[in-house]
């Protein structure tokens, strides 16, 4: 056999093997990084994004319109552990559906086993970040941009781009879907920046239901039961006339209809003599502002209760212990000439009842429709 | 390309060159300075407040229908913006207001807070590059944008400890309050860019019947049917703010 002949059979068998496997099959056999892709139709189709009333449009970048091939190609890539060192980890290993897309952990495992310093974040309505920065700390400020960084953290997915590019090239059907999603000719054109604007992408889908009992109270189409009302009332200081009820302030931090502002506040979770002493810096560490130091990003409370551990280290366990926090006030800065925890962080005289009922309330930020979405499950 | 072609793309040229060009209009930046008794405001530094130690660690609002006037009448500068002096790196915030069409200004003219058509919108209608877009600036129990917030603590027992926490917010249609500024010289706009500097006396913003508020005796306004000190706050803006 000569060396024509078999590089013939060679890519006979590759051409077999591509028809043969499918994209559940990540270990198969790989082909070259190289082949043409130009027979695959590139006809990009825009996704049509379905946004209940109450919430902003969402925002695309000029550079990256979401289309059904892309977001169909960043759910795959978001689900396929083909991304980390050892093909064990994938995004939905720490961001999993069935918990608002964290993973129930006070601090998430990477590859090994490996732990960060900090607890996963919900995705649920990360699309409409707007001009705020992304993570606890606000280091990225696109998800574009946010993408490229788990595959490289060593404590997450410890793999190489270079790694992660080369793996797709190869393999037997993500070139195609590339193709279809980025009109690239051929299969060595698939790069880190196609992979984080396809998952972008499928991330710009994440958006709350509208289903949830809260919006349907919002909507004038639900009433919910008289705890959880009072607690509407007290999350947001709004007593209803003649009544007198103490101001459990969340409302300012966590304004609807995100339930967050998207800003970076110091809710006093440590007591510090100066802000140099907070482990973790926070935004701080971020802007080299001393004054941010302590400050995190204002989480969205939508699907709260389904997201235990809280706050950016997981230090609480159950809601009770974080309405326990708010309730003491939380901790200031000693130095007071520094003290950059929140004026709203003062002991609030909340009963147990109110607590209760405060929880009555979180409970119909619950979205069920969300988290069950056929579009957001594992497609392999 | 023949000649014909060649003349067409030179025209369109031209003419597009023309529509973009503006020549008749130039920038204005406008620097708000934050004051304390003559002095520069620094967040969460202690002042002395009729007697007693004050920190202000937040002072923030929005600006609306801002215009400049002069002999040629008067012409809108921009629409809605935020001052906001709590996440500024020192005293100064800095807007840039561009397309200000050229001429002479003898006065500037703004109201503090949002007019009734916008206030009745919600953040959510908004990109998040517009200013109404700020979701921490909209009070659904009032059905408004939080025009003002003042903020800070207060020395209540002359300890050296300031142990009061003062929450002063604004908002609702009626606290929609116009500001108006003499400029000492004519304020000249050509094409270049011009600065305008504006204080912010923020001791004065608490004044009420010649002293100053009783902070001890209302610390928080959040009720949307006692807005007596916020009211009080937004009307002394007409007086707090004035040519740096
Ligand atoms: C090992 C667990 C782990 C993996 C794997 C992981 N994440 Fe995360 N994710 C986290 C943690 C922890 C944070 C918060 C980190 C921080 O603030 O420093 C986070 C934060 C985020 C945020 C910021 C959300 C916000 O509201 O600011 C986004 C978006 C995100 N992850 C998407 C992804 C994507 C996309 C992938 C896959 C490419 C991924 N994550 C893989 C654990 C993980
Ligand atoms: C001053 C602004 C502020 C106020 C007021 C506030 N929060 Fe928070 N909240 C934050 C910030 C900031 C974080 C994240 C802090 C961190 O992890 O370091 C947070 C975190 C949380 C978390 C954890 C979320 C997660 O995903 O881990 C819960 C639950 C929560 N807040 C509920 C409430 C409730 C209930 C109230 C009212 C009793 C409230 N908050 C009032 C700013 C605030």
């Amino acid at each position: 056999m000569n060396r024509s002949t078999f590089f013939i059979i060679g890519l006979v068998a590759c051409a077999f093997v591509m028809h043969i496997s499918s994209c559940d099959d990540d270990e198969g056999p790989s082909m070259t990084a190289d082949r043409s892709l130009t027979h695959i139709a590139y006809n990009p189709e825009p996704f049509e994004l379905i946004i209940p009333v109450g919430l902003p449009q969402m925002e695309h970048p000029a550079d990256n319109p979401q289309t059904v091939a892309g977001v169909t190609l960043g759910r795959m890539l978001f689900f396929d552990p083909i991304l980390s060192l050892d093909s064990t980890i994938s995004c939905a290993s720490c961001h999993e559906p069935h918990l608002s897309f964290t993973d129930g952990k006070a601090v998430s495992d990477g590859v090994d086993g490996r732990q960060g310093s900090r607890s996963s974040m919900s995705l649920l309505n990360v699309g409409f970040h707007g001009q705020a920065g992304l993570f606890w700390d606000g280091r990225a400020s696109a998800l574009e941009e946010q993408a490229l960084l788990p595959i490289e953290d060593p404590n997450e997915m410890a793999n190489t781009w270079e790694e992660v590019e080369l793996r797709l090239r190869r393999h037997p059907s993500y070139p195609e879907l590339f193709r279809q999603a980025f009109g690239i000719d051929r299969s060595s054109e698939v790069d880190r920046d196609h992979v984080v604007k396809a998952i972008a992408q499928f991330e710009r889908t994440l958006i709350s239901s509208g289903d949830s009992e809260y919006d349907r109270f919002d909507r004038n189409e639900y009433s919910p039961s008289d705890d959880a009302i009072t607690g509407f009332e007290l999350f947001f200081d709004d007593a209803a006339p003649g009544t007198s009820l103490p101001e459990a302030e969340c409302g300012h931090c966590h304004n609807r209809n995100l339930f967050t502002t998207n800003e970076f506040r110091n809710n006093g979770l440590d007591p510090v003599n100066s802000v140099d002493d907070y482990t973790d810096k926070g935004l701080g560490a971020v802007t080299g502002n001393r004054l941010d130091n302590g400050k995190f990003k204002i989480p969205t409370l939508r699907n709260i209760l389904l997201t235990a551990p809280y706050m950016h280290d997981g230090r609480f366990e159950t809601i009770e212990e974080v309405l326990d926090h708010y309730n003491s006030g939380g901790h200031h800065v000693a130095n007071l000439d520094e003290d950059n925890v929140d004026n709203l962080m003062e002991p609030q005289g909340l009963s147990e009842r109110h607590k209760r009922q405060l929880i009555a309330f979180l409970a119909t930020l619950t979205d069920s429709s969300f988290i069950k979405n056929e579009a957001f499950q594992n497609p392999f | 390309m023949s000649k014909t072609k060649l003349f067409l793309l030179g025209l369109s040229l031209v003419v597009l060159g023309n529509c973009t060009q503006k020549d008749d209009v130039g920038t204005v930046n406008l620097i708000f300075s934050a004051l304390y008794d003559g002095q520069p405001l620094v967040m969460n530094q202690v002042v002395d407040y009729d007697g007693s130690s004050m920190r202000i660690n937040v002072s923030e609002f929005f600006i609306s229908e801002i215009k400049l006037i002069g002999s040629g009448g008067e012409r809108v500068i921009g629409d809605t913006r935020y001052v906001d002096f709590t996440s500024s790196a020192g005293d100064q915030v800095e807007l840039k207001f561009y397309d200000v069409p050229n001429g002479t200004y003898d006065v500037i003219e703004f109201s503090v807070g949002i007019p009734a058509d916008k206030n009745a919108m919600k953040p959510e209608d908004f990109s998040s590059d517009h200013p109404l877009s700020r979701s921490s600036s909209y009070w659904q129990g009032w059905q408004s944008y939080i025009f003002s917030k003042l903020e800070g603590k207060l020395d209540t027992a002359g300890s050296g400890v300031t142990d009061l926490t003062f929450i002063y917010h604004s908002g609702k249609d009626d606290l929609y309050t116009k500001v108006v500024v003499q400029l000492n010289s004519p304020f000249v706009v050509d094409e270049g860019s011009q600065t305008l500097n504006l204080a912010v006396e923020h001791q004065a913003l608490f004044k009420q019947d010649g002293g100053y508020l009783d902070i001890n005796a209302k610390p928080t306004a959040h009720n949307p049917d006692d807005l007596e000190y916020p009211s009080v706050i937004l009307e002394n803006f007409k007086t707090g703010i004035s040519l740096d």
